[in-house]
């Protein structure tokens, strides 16, 4: 009986001992694969919600990028433009500082593209961007990494009156939009 | 064989105890992450939010996005009232802010809570890039 007694104590020792363990244990695992798990989680998320947003007013960087153009050269209005094809490589050159700028402050990569610029009557504007690329988003930390895509097609229409700008209407073309927010 | 009959029964219970300790242990694991998940969850929300309330229309040439943009061309405290309006659309009576990160824009600048984050195109002069944030309480 003495050795049951011994062997019943031992026990109830060892199974206290153990639940504390798993106590720790629990706490542990938990805290780390929760934060490992939401961490990549809540970053795909939200980078997906900004790639969004970037999709959508791509076209506005467009429309800023024209105007500080037009700006530089000292237009009133687009019929003053003489060389198209040199403004349009000002307002590329305008647009990469918008890209390069995006990029540092978020880590989102707007790829290089080609820019138009049209007008039937010199009053109504269309610019639109095309890009064999995607918009990308990379993460790469230690223990899990991934990359988001978006689409940077897209085009701005709006009409210009006597220096001022109304009806502005950005459309994200759908070319390409069945590779967006693709996650590897 | 008494003395084997006796480790027997030791290892019987040496063995329940173990499981039971590992049971009991996974089960808590389960119950703690689903309380985190869902409120992170929770906390994405704001950032869904500003998202679709940037591109909510005034007229044919503003939506809230190019206000928020242009804010030093235009008469912006007339657009306040506007924007403040359709976030309480969202957001019912919840107190909210939507900054800089250096300056309130709208709503009550006492407002801390959860916080979700877009990136708008600016004007050149304004520097092309920045960071607008909603907190709500």
């Amino acid at each position: 009986m003495r050795l049951y007694g011994g062997i019943l104590v031992f026990v109830v020792i060892i199974f206290c001992g153990l639940l504390f363990m798993g106590y720790l244990l629990n706490i542990v695992f938990h805290k780390y694969l929760t934060f490992q798990e939401l961490a990549r989680e809540g970053e795909i998320y939200s980078i997906s919600n900004i790639i969004n947003v970037v999709e959508r007013s791509l076209g506005y960087a467009l429309f800023f990028s024209y105007r500080q153009a037009m700006k530089e050269l000292g237009y009133k209005n687009f019929s003053q433009i003489q060389d198209l094809q040199s403004f349009t490589s000002n307002v590329s050159r305008i647009f990469s500082e918008y890209r390069k700028k995006l990029e540092e402050v978020s880590g989102i990569k707007v790829p290089n593209g080609d820019i138009k610029i049209s007008s039937q009557d010199n009053i109504t504007i269309e610019i639109t961007f095309t890009s064999p690329q995607l918009i990308t988003y990379s993460y790469k930390g230690s223990t899990y990494s991934f990359t988001i895509f978006g689409n940077p097609n897209t085009s701005i229409s709006f009409i210009e009156e006597n220096g001022n700008y109304t009806q502005l209407k950005s459309v994200v073309e759908e070319i390409n939009k069945v590779l967006t927010k693709l996650v590897s | 064989m008494s003395f084997i009959i006796d480790i027997l029964i030791i290892g019987l219970i040496v063995n329940i105890v173990i499981i039971a300790a590992i049971v009991i242990a996974l089960l808590s694991f389960k119950y703690h992450l689903a309380i985190t998940v869902i409120s992170e969850y929770k906390y994405n929300n704001n950032q869904l939010l500003l998202s679709e309330l940037l591109f909510y229309n005034y007229d044919l040439y503003k939506n809230i996005y190019m206000i928020l943009s242009e804010r030093e061309s235009i008469d912006f405290d007339k657009f306040k009232t506007f924007i403040e309006e359709k976030t309480k659309i969202f957001l019912g009576d919840k107190e909210f802010k939507i900054t800089n990160e250096t300056t309130t824009l709208v709503g009550n600048e006492s407002v801390k809570g959860r916080e979700g984050y877009v990136y708008i195109f600016r004007p050149y002069e304004y520097g092309m890039v920045e960071k607008i944030v909603l907190v709500t309480s």
